[in-house]
């Protein structure tokens, strides 16, 4: 494995306990220049995650609480006038940052929703007819509270599909939440944590993730995996160019941070479940045959060429 | 069923094939037929953007009514072999004209394909049918486009697809030409005008030398032996010996009956395989003095012989012939034919006779002092001889003295008869080209001769060629036509021709060998070769009906072969598609004894780990055959050692020995 | 039988002349007629070709369906009147491409016609008139090919089972959406951010975000932009609540609801007979209560196949 990534993961796998496969799974996303839907409740530990990442990382981090009365301007910033020097003054939004944690997405309005997906998507900002750059690496880390539904906009499907990866967090296992009552709070833990990479670094790796080999063989295996969806009745819907892009680039990303320079089957696997998982609903025919995890039934029925 | 409008580029293909397959007809239909064809085509074709310029039905009807009647005001008649493939022409247009739909433009095409086959009547030879199987293939491309409705190939695909298909279709169209029983004429049907200008059954001055213009070749010979000298080689067709003033023609009571063969033979005879090229008429052409042979046709008493039924195809016969010979005494009636003269027959020609024929010892004299005046009387050979007007044999002897064989001939054969020595006129061909690179001897219209022939006591029917006479080289050499002067003289060439000639020859001379092997090979092909060839493979055929057995179970057979190669032949494709991927499977196969087969899910570093997680022992050949394996497949290394080294480490995998028990 | 896939090799593909081919047939008797009268073995040869030929194209018109694989996918929902779009996959699992394969479903007029490579996986859509709600299966399916001379014709007949649900047709009157009963507070505005409802004096405590920069740049006095969204109750569709007499009114009534509701993204219930949909919105809860109301009183074993 290389050294820069092994040296992260170790570093946040000490304040993020018994997480390995999320922690990995949220770095791939990261060097895949993909964003992250953090479905959970509250109090797992998701902001603890976003401000580990970040330190370790060498990344600005900004927190966001999504709330119903937000406006658009909140999370992009606005132009504020200066009486004394007569100009507009941009005072940027929480989204100039490199780590953005948006917090229970699904509380704003749909127009506060679309002002972040949207920066997400062209990693730029319009406002006022400006155009203003996100930093790069330029990484959103939203969550969203599966239990309440009352009072709640729910992200729509086209617009989940702009996060690479939907992740469970979890509860802790006996292990790490012993390991947790014991410990220090985490949050004093992070002082002494060190950046892993410089910000130059950061880049080099995430413009290596796009050298990775996908030979013609292993697209075949995509491929068949994406028209297995289309096809097949259990799905309502079925994946999207854009999805199959998805998986194929969070493939790479996993391939490399495992230190390969070619995407094998297992790469695809091991991230389908977090790359479909807000992409696939189930049919009524799905529902018939109760099939309880969609990802899971795609993995286990395509079979690899 | 819907059925689609055909579209404008569908039209065109169609029309452009319909005029490549009528094109060799211009020779055989009035002009006024193809420009209807033409002018149809190109109407409907300016008309698929303009509908409203398309005639409407009843006008449609009206022009094919008036088309019909221009047809029998034109011919005389409906039926025919001339008629019929200008109506076919003059249907096609009207179709094409008619065409709206794709059902409509099948029939067009299936016109041409008829039309195709009636090219053949008039001509069969090699360059026409490759022609004609090209167009043929354009046909078949526009069925190809008219059947595809979705996504229309192009030209050049259809083209390729139609030539495959061609290929394809050869194996059972063999079995089916080879084999399909040929019944010689089971319902004559008098063939038309067909078949090309030979020799005459009559001759009157001008008839020969119009054929000597013409480079065509009347008949091909392969002799068994030597061949003979260029001066032996006359060859015999039609006997002429009633002469009525101006023409020359066969005696009205030919003499049917079978001769016996030549009286005395002084030498052993020749054995040749004569190819007659189709004329209209039944002569046969056979080289001085044919025998008996009855699988020809019939041998007359004067020596030639007859076809029972008109050369319209291509005739291919063995005869023998005496080169010398003795033909003993003369019958009576023979006689007297060949004594006859015209009643108003020139006084001053028969005062000239009786004068030579006062002063000549015998007969054998008096033929040599008309060949000597001939010689030496400043006769001339000339194809253009000047018009001659009253009695044509007097003013040729007394006042012109130019003339061509026949006058030459004519005016023999009559000097003779005044004398009271029994002479005819014989036509025919002399000499003929060697043909090296076939081995055989060509035989050209322009070698077409008259000669005379003179009943002499001592040595029966005698030929004597007056022609030769006044201009030897004629007889030793062709005539080179290229060299004729303005004057109509001729000029004969020695030989000593440029290298491009001679080379432009020798190509000359291929392509007939080519022609030759073709007439003798393809299109004799008939009830007697077909028996011929068969038994050469101990296939011996009875009676016809003992070929259908054959002809059903060859096609039966290369059917059931070709469908066999055209389902699988996709098969033997499939193994060569990912080699690794095939020895991997045999690997999962070896796994598969020890009860460790691979999901159908499961990535080779997956598997690999389960395996070894199981039998540790395996770590070692199972990492690297793994190794190899991603290598391959998905690294995309395409390295021959490393698929190689990996065939070899599967192959030496033994996973039942190497596992501990 | 109805199977969800089929491979053409197992079963029965017949072959007859098209009507062309007929007329070629006749054609050829026409030609071997003449080659025998004259005896032509140029026309014998090009006779012999033709029957050849034709011969060649039954084996190509049964190898363009030979083997081909055909497995049904599956339809999106539709509302009746649409045309349902039935998704099929075939696969070629042979190298040799096939061209102009039609598909055609039994008594409809339109049909689909592909051209697919060797080894290629290709999916096509056949769309299928629908006229009334429920669940309507893929007809059968007449597969045919007369490639490439048009003289011979393959078919073979298969049927697959693939059902497409279809919604009742919504109301095309735009009934209003039935506010009267809504639970709660009614009609209210609430602090939001979707509706600019307008302009109030600022003060202190006003956030710098919702003031209005550009007109006090402007020289005017700092006014606050006030947003707020109108807070939409719960709707409940109510089967029992409808005064039409028909029920497939009733269904076309609710349809046309769910689809406005939707597009105002209004939560809304079902509440049918013997069925009650909790409220919601979305796609999924959109297609869970059009579900209901196109299998409302539809019996799944008795069809309705039209």
């Amino acid at each position: 494995m290389n050294e820069p990534i092994e040296n992260i993961l170790k570093q946040v796998s000490q304040i993020i306990l018994g997480k390995d496969e999320i922690i990995k799974l949220a770095l791939t996303a990261l060097l895949a220049k993909g964003h992250i839907l953090l479905e959970d409740v509250p109090g797992v530990g998701k902001t603890t995650f976003a401000l580990t990442l970040a330190k370790v990382l060498g990344l600005d981090y900004q927190r966001v609480q999504f709330t119903s009365d937000m406006l658009p301007a909140d999370i992009l910033g606005v132009s504020i006038f200066n009486q004394n020097a007569h100009k507009f003054e941009f005072h940027p939004g929480p989204i100039f940052s490199n780590i953005v944690l948006a917090d229970e997405v699904n509380r704003a309005t749909p127009k506060a929703q679309s002002a972040l997906l949207e920066a997400m998507e062209e990693g730029q900002v319009t406002l006022d007819g400006e155009t203003r750059a996100l930093p790069d690496p330029f990484f959103v880390i939203a969550t969203q509270n599966p239990t309440d539904q009352i009072g709640t906009f729910p992200l729509p499907e086209s617009q989940l599909e702009r996060f690479l990866m939907c992740l469970y967090m979890g509860y802790p296992d006996s292990n790490a939440e012993r390991a947790l009552l014991k410990g220090e709070d985490r949050r004093h833990l992070l002082k002494s944590v060190e950046p892993a990479v410089t910000h130059d670094e950061l880049l080099q790796l995430q413009a290596q993730v796009g050298q990775i080999h996908a030979s013609d063989a292993l697209l075949d295996y995509v491929q068949n995996l994406i028209h297995f969806t289309r096809n097949q009745p259990e799905f309502l819907f079925g994946l999207s160019p854009r999805s199959g892009l998805a998986l194929l680039r969070a493939a790479k990303s996993w391939a490399f941070i495992h230190g390969r320079k070619e995407v094998l089957p297992e790469d695809v696997q091991s991230v389908l479940p977090a790359v479909t998982r807000h992409r696939l609903f189930a049919s009524s025919a799905g529902h018939a045959s109760n099939i309880e995890n969609l990802p899971q039934f795609l993995l286990s029925e395509v079979a690899v060429p | 069923m819907n059925d689609p409008l055909i579209k404008r580029k569908t039209l065109i293909f169609i029309c452009l094939s319909m005029s490549m397959v009528i094109l060799p007809h211009l020779t055989h239909v009035p002009i006024w037929s193809t420009g209807v064809f033409v002018g149809l085509s190109l109407w409907r074709i300016y008309g698929h953007q303009k509908p409203d310029l398309l005639p409407g039905r009843l006008l449609l009807i009206l022009v094919t009514l008036g088309l019909v009647g221009l047809h029998i005001v034109f011919f005389g008649t409906l039926f025919g072999q001339d008629v019929g493939v200008s109506l076919l022409i003059v249907m096609s247009g009207l179709k094409i004209m008619e065409s709206r739909s794709k059902r409509d433009s099948y029939m067009v095409i299936f016109l041409g394909l008829f039309i195709v086959i009636t090219n053949f009547l008039y001509n069969q030879e090699i360059i026409l049918a490759i022609y004609l199987f090209a167009a043929l293939l354009a046909l078949l491309a526009c069925m190809i486009e008219l059947s595809a409705q979705a996504q229309s190939p192009t030209v050049k695909q259809q083209l390729k697809l139609s030539s495959i298909l061609l290929l394809q279709a050869l194996p059972l169209t063999i079995v089916l030409f080879v084999f399909f029983p040929r019944v010689s004429a089971l319902w004559a049907i008098p063939g038309g005008s067909s078949g090309k200008t030979g020799l005459s059954e009559e001759m009157s001055p001008g008839q020969i030398s119009n054929l000597m213009q013409n480079t065509d070749p009347a008949f091909r010979v392969t002799f068994r032996g030597e061949i003979p000298e260029s001066e032996q080689r006359y060859w015999r067709a039609i006997i002429l010996s009633h002469y009525d003033g101006k023409t020359w023609r066969p005696n009205q009571q030919r003499i049917q009956s079978l001769r016996s063969n030549p009286r005395r033979r002084l030498a052993d005879p020749s054995y040749y395989k004569v190819q007659l090229e189709p004329h209209k008429g039944r002569w046969l052409v056979g080289l001085d003095l044919p025998a008996i042979n009855p699988a020809v046709g019939d041998a007359h008493a004067d020596y030639t012989l007859r076809s029972r039924n008109p050369v319209n195809e291509l005739l291919q016969y063995e005869a023998t012939s005496y080169l010398t010979y003795h033909t003993g005494n003369i019958s009576r009636i023979e006689y007297q034919q060949s004594l006859q003269l015209p009643h108003n027959f020139s006084p001053k020609v028969r005062l000239l006779a009786k004068k030579w024929w006062r002063t000549s010892k015998n007969s054998r004299d008096y033929v040599d002092k008309v060949l000597k005046h001939f010689n030496q009387e400043n006769f001339i050979y000339t194809l253009t001889p000047p018009r001659l007007t009253g009695d044509a044999t007097e003013q040729f002897l007394f006042d012109s003295k130019k003339g061509f064989c026949e006058h030459y001939s004519s005016a023999f054969t009559l000097l003779m008869r005044a004398a009271g020595i029994p002479a005819r006129v014989v036509t025919g061909y002399q000499g003929g080209d060697f043909n090296e690179l076939g081995g055989y001897l060509i035989v050209r219209q322009s070698d077409a001769h008259a000669w005379s022939e003179v009943w002499l006591p001592e040595s029966g029917w005698t030929r004597v060629d007056p022609t030769a006479a006044v201009a030897p080289e004629r007889i030793e050499q062709a005539i080179n036509f290229e060299d004729i002067s303005d004057t109509g003289e001729i000029l004969f060439t020695a030989g000593e021709l440029g290298a491009l000639a001679d080379m432009l020859k020798q190509m000359g001379y291929g392509l007939d060998a080519i022609n030759h092997a073709w007439n003798d090979w393809f299109i004799s092909y008939d009830s007697e070769l077909q028996k011929d060839f068969l038994s050469r493979f101990g296939i011996n055929i009875n009676h016809w009906k003992d070929l259908l057995w054959y002809l059903f179970a060859g096609v039966g057979l290369v059917f059931a072969f070709m469908f066999y190669r055209l389902l699988n032949r996709c098969d033997r494709k499939v193994a060569e598609i990912a080699p690794s991927l095939r020895i991997y499977q045999q690997f999962c196969a070896k796994m598969a004894v020890i009860n460790l087969s691979k999901q159908a899910n499961e990535g080779p570093s997956d598997y690999q780990q389960r395996i070894i997680q199981r039998y540790p022992e395996l770590d070692i050949s199972v990492s690297e055959i793994m190794k190899l394996y991603i290598a391959l497949r998905y690294k995309s290394l395409h390295s021959k050692p490393v698929l190689q080294q990996f065939k070899q480490r599967v192959a030496e995998f033994q996973p039942k020995k190497m596992i501990k028990p | 039988m109805a199977e969800h896939g089929t491979t053409l090799s197992h079963r029965k593909i017949y072959i007859l002349p098209t009507k062309q081919g007929y007329a070629f047939v006749l054609l050829l008797l026409f030609m071997l007629f003449g080659s025998i009268n004259y005896n032509n073995n140029l026309a014998y040869l090009l006779t012999f070709m033709l029957v050849s030929l034709s011969l060649l194209s039954i084996i190509y018109v049964y190898r363009n369906l030979y083997a081909l694989e055909i497995t049904g996918g599956k339809c999106a929902p539709v509302f009746a009147g649409e045309q349902a779009r039935f998704v099929l996959t075939l696969y070629n699992p042979k190298p040799l491409d096939r061209f102009e394969v039609m598909f055609t479903p039994k008594q409809r007029p339109v049909s689909n016609i592909i051209h697919i490579q060797g080894f290629q996986t290709l999916t096509m859509t056949l769309p299928v008139q629908t006229h009334q709600r429920g669940h309507l299966t893929l007809p059968a399916l007449k597969i045919t090919s007369s490639y490439p001379l048009g003289l011979f014709g393959a078919w073979t007949w298969i049927s697959l089972d693939i059902d497409c649900l279809v919604y009742p047709r919504p109301s095309t009157e735009a009934p209003p959406l039935p506010t009267h009963q809504a639970e709660g507070k009614g009609m209210a505005t609430q602090p939001g951010c979707d509706d600019f409802l307008g302009f109030r004096k600022a003060t202190p405590s006003d956030p710098p975000r919702h003031l209005d920069w550009k007109s006090f740049a402007k020289g005017q006095p700092l006014m606050a932009k006030q947003f707020g969204q109108q807070l939409n109750p719960h709707l409940w569709f109510d089967w029992s609540q409808m005064d039409d007499v028909n029920p497939e009114d009733k269904l076309a009534k609710i349809t046309y609801w769910v689809l406005e509701a939707e597009r105002q993204q209004v939560s809304y219930g079902l509440q049918l007979p013997q069925m009650k949909i909790q409220t919601g919105h979305g796609s999924y809860h959109k297609h869970q209560c059009l579900k209901a109301l196109a299998l409302f009183n539809v019996h799944r074993t008795g069809d309705s196949r039209e």
